[in-house]
């Protein structure tokens, strides 16, 4: 701090327990002796120029971040390439910003590129993150923040891939869930097995927010899930001829499964499974009185 | 009409009617319509075999006839009825459905007329007890039940009399039908004549007048071609005699004993008329046992026996057409009422326990509860008042009929009886009103505890979907089957679209993608981004078409119906020594004695393949009849 005049330094060491706030010059000139708009300015200046202050547009007007001490050392030790590579990732933000972006917006050369990316990372001041959008583009961004939504795809993604275990899981438990809310507890007395329905005209199932909720309570993830996501899970499952949508779409049932239902025929029989199908003809070299697949089948009676 | 389907109907006339007959239909079905004399030159068989092939299929309606006049020369045309030739594998399934209903009695007068194809009335019963035996004993493919029942079936019929009570019954239920002259004739033949005839009743109509006419004239064709089949089914047993002197064709006719209101066993058949076997009748049928069956896995037993009971009456009410698209409904829909379901309906059924009444939502906090703290208390509750669940109205629209019973608790305990059967029954009923397949809707009207209606078209649709999803999961599993579901339901998207909907990851379902374009269940079309249609800049949307996988899934069907046949003929062909000593007539009945243990062994061996085969074969048919015939 020694570098800074003793009115910058005064200022500097009034705002910085606050540099997250946005100071306007207005608010920097109650630090200033005398209220004085000349000594306001070199000081603003001394201090951008030493790159403890930053300037942000705000609307129309202009608005000052203080920076904090070890930032500016760690910027101050970098190369001036490295410094220029580092502005343009940190303005990116939680977005991050792909290698190939950073080269033509900073003009570097390649290897003078690479090697500044690696000193960065090295430094742990920037990392590298992978894009759902994008999986092959090589994308970095400042180490201490999270990526968006749009880059980390949401819930349902582990680092930028699919997690499909997480989404099964998940699946059978809403499943299991609903299953539960759809048919009457057994009466004691009722034997037969047999699942009896709700009457007609019953509202209890349970809808989307009941659903989410129990979801929440249920300490299956620590993943936040939203009203959405859930509502996807219970897309898949409709999708998947588990659950349907009654009283109008609101609330949600599951399809009642039978032991040892009949089933459709066709798949059963080997033809309906048959990989060489297409070739098998009357005549031909595959035909039905010499079709290994049903000598086995009729073998298994 | 698709190449599996020639061979599947070929192998079934050889199967039924022997070799000569199933040359001849191959050629009918390879080349269509054709004269005699081009038949003969391609079947390469004298003419006069030829024509004696002809007559039996026409006697089976297997083949069409039409005989066209123009300018003098009448030209003869025949064609193969090949819808008729695949209901020959229905034969197992109208006989036990008869004899269920009716008897065994009445089930051997429709296997004989199924064997017949039609006959005379007279001769029917002049010929019963004697030809029964003589019968050319066809090899249908179910031959095991046919057979059975007409061992059983030759035997109790003694006399004319009962003979002809049981075809007037059958009769009036619409399962034995009058033959009529378009009957044999092809339905476009049918329809050219109707139309000649109504164009030239327009006289002096200029050539600019005609495209005009056009409209009307198609119109009014359309009209005829219709009435030509409500004739049939509208008519009345009182109103016969007067369309029978149309046109000089021998039809049903019953003379009226007594006048208005007369009963059904005054009724008398009139020993002239030619009858047959309709089959449309029966399709309606195994569609409705299809229904029920669906009903019963989705909601429960006792509601898919009421469903049942209801879908009895619907079917009195209506007659279904056969069309080319399936099996059409003819006139208003039906209204069945809830009272109708209770008059018949077995009072031994326990409507009450197999619903749960749902009661406690009405009184507020539960819903919050249940979903909190797992809903045991709330379902208890629900237990407790399950004894005057009867009070409580399930929909606002029946309140009126149960006001009138909350007000009146002298009636009598049989009377207070059927009210709450009724009461049950109609909760069974909004049961299936309110499942999303809606089985049934109920009807606008006043009748008293509501009157329903069932849309058949709209559930086999639903039916259709169900099967085709079901094969899908067996044959692809259920990431495709999840695939298919949602492209049906969004329309076209592109792979990217449907992972993200199916929360998978792209290469995941590019497997099964593939698998089912193979297989024709789903379709891409191709939008490419630029001029120059490189694969990589093109847009790739799956769609699915039902109509063109509904094709697909019969043609294997066809084919694979074709298959297990033809493993029949294998299986007995390899069997050929040991099936004809079995089948002597001095081993038949002492098998125990007369074969070797291995011989009995292979017979068993054999028997339970065939049985498998044939079961097999049956199952597929049901789905078949559910793509093409519903």
């Amino acid at each position: 701090m020694s570098d800074l005049q003793a009115v910058a330094r005064t200022v500097y060491d009034a705002c910085i327990p606050n540099h997250q706030k946005l100071y306007t010059s207005n608010e920097l000139l109650a630090h200033i002796p005398k209220r004085d708009p000349q000594i306001l300015l070199e000081t603003v200046n001394e201090l951008l120029g030493r790159g403890y202050l930053k300037t942000l547009k705000q609307g129309d007007t202009f608005v000052y971040r203080f920076v904090t001490k070890e930032a500016v050392d760690r910027t101050r030790a970098l190369t001036s390439d490295e410094a220029l590579v580092f502005q343009h990732i940190e303005s990116s933000a939680r977005e991050g910003i792909w290698t190939k972006t950073l080269k033509t917006r900073t003009n570097l050369h390649p290897t003078v590129l690479t090697r500044c990316l690696k000193t960065l990372e090295h430094q742990r001041y920037i990392k590298a993150i992978k894009s759902v959008k994008y999986p092959t583009r090589k994308i970095y961004m400042l180490a201490d923040l999270t990526p968006t939504i749009e880059v980390t795809g949401g819930p349902w993604f582990t680092d930028a891939e699919l997690d499909a275990d997480f989404i099964n899981a998940l699946l059978v438990a809403v499943e299991r869930f609903v299953a539960s809310r759809s048919f009457p507890k057994q009466k004691p007395g009722n034997n037969l097995g047999t699942i009896i329905p709700f009457e007609a005209g019953y509202t209890g199932y349970p809808t989307l927010s009941d659903i989410t909720q129990w979801v929440k309570n249920s300490n299956l993830t620590e993943v936040d899930l939203s009203e959405a996501d859930i509502k996807a899970l219970l897309d898949v499952l409709i999708f998947d001829g588990k659950l349907e949508r009654v009283i109008g779409g609101t609330a949600f049932k599951a399809i009642r499964k039978i032991e040892g239902a009949v089933k459709q025929g066709f798949t059963e029989a080997p033809c309906g499974r048959c990989p060489v199908f297409d070739l098998c003809h009357e005549d031909g070299p595959i035909n039905a009185a010499n079709c290994v697949y049903f000598e086995k089948w009729l073998a298994e009676i | 009409m698709q190449q599996n389907a020639v061979e599947l109907c070929t192998i079934l006339v050889r199967d039924t009617y022997g070799e000569l007959s199933s040359r001849v239909v191959a050629i009918l079905l390879e080349y269509g319509r054709s004269a005699l004399h081009t038949i003969v030159r391609r079947v390469k068989i004298p003419e006069k075999i030829v024509k004696q092939t002809l007559v039996v299929l026409i006697q089976q309606h297997l083949v069409l006839h039409y005989t066209h006049d123009d300018g003098g020369r009448d030209t003869t045309y025949y064609q193969c009825n090949w819808l008729q030739i695949y209901e020959l594998l229905h034969s197992g399934r109208i006989v036990r459905t008869i004899e269920e209903r009716f008897g065994t009695d009445a089930a051997s007068i429709v296997s004989n007329f199924l064997l017949l194809g039609h006959a005379k009335v007279s001769d029917f019963i002049a010929a019963y007890g004697i030809s029964t035996k003589a019968k050319p004993n066809g090899t249908l493919p179910n031959e095991s039940t046919i057979s059975a029942s007409e061992a059983t079936g030759t035997a109790p019929i003694t006399s004319a009399v009962q003979i002809s009570k049981h075809i007037v019954t059958l009769m009036q239920e619409k399962f034995l039908i009058p033959v009529q002259l378009h009957h044999m004739h092809p339905t476009i033949d049918t329809e050219n004549a109707i139309r000649q005839k109504v164009t030239n009743e327009q006289t002096g109509i200029t050539a600019a007048m005609q495209t005009k006419m056009k409209k009307a004239i198609d119109e009014k064709v359309a009209e005829r071609m219709e009435s030509l089949s409500t004739e049939l089914d509208n008519r009345n047993f009182g109103l016969k005699r007067k369309s029978d002197q149309q046109e000089g064709r021998p039809r049903k006719r019953t003379k009226i004993s007594s006048a208005q209101g007369s009963e059904e066993e005054e009724w008398e058949i009139d020993g002239t008329i030619v009858l047959r076997v309709n089959n449309a009748k029966f399709l309606a049928i195994f569609r409705n046992e299809e229904l029920v069956r669906w009903v019963e896995s989705r909601i429960g037993k006792v509601t898919s026996i009421v469903y049942a009971e209801l879908l009895r009456h619907m079917e009195n009410k209506t007659t279904d057409h056969r069309t080319e698209n399936g099996l059409v409904e003819v006139g208003k829909k039906p209204v069945v009422s809830t009272l109708d379901v209770g008059n018949t309906l077995s009072k031994d059924i326990d409507l009450v326990n197999s619903i749960a009444s749902g009661l406690p939502v009405t009184n507020g906090g539960s819903h919050k509860r249940h979903m909190v703290n797992g809903g045991s208390d709330h379902f208890d509750e629900a237990e407790d008042s399950e004894g005057d669940s009867d009070d409580y109205d399930l929909d606002a629209d029946v309140e009126e009929a149960d006001t009138g019973v909350n007000g009146k608790h002298e009636l009598s305990s049989a009377a207070q009886e059927k009210k709450e059967q009724l009461q049950n029954i109609r909760k069974h009923l909004a049961l299936l009103a309110e499942d999303s397949n809606r089985f049934v809707t109920k009807h606008d009207g006043s009748m008293q505890y509501g009157g329903w209606t069932v849309d058949t078209e709209r559930l086999c649709k639903l039916l259709r979907t169900r099967e085709l999803e079901q094969i899908i999961e067996e044959r692809f599993g259920g990431i495709a089957t999840r695939l298919v579901r949602i492209i049906k339901d969004r329309g076209k998207m592109d792979e990217k679209g449907l992972a993200d909907t199916a929360l998978l990851r792209q290469k995941d379902i590019r497997a099964h993608l593939g698998a089912l374009h193979e297989r024709g269940f789903i379709h891409i079309q191709e939008v490419p981004k630029t001029a120059e249609r490189l694969p990589a800049r093109t847009f790739y949307f799956f769609y699915f078409d039902e109509k063109m996988s509904k094709m697909a899934m019969l043609n294997d069907f066809y084919k694979s119906m074709s298959r297990i046949m033809q493993r029949i003929d294998h299986e007995r062909e390899v069997n050929t020594m040991l099936l004809s000593k079995a089948e002597r007539t001095d081993v038949k009945g002492h098998e125990e004695e007369l074969l070797t243990k291995k011989e009995l062994a292979d017979l068993a061996k054999w028997k339970r393949a065939e049985e498998k085969l044939v079961g097999q074969l049956m199952r597929i048919d049901r789905q078949v009849m559910m793509f093409r015939d519903w």
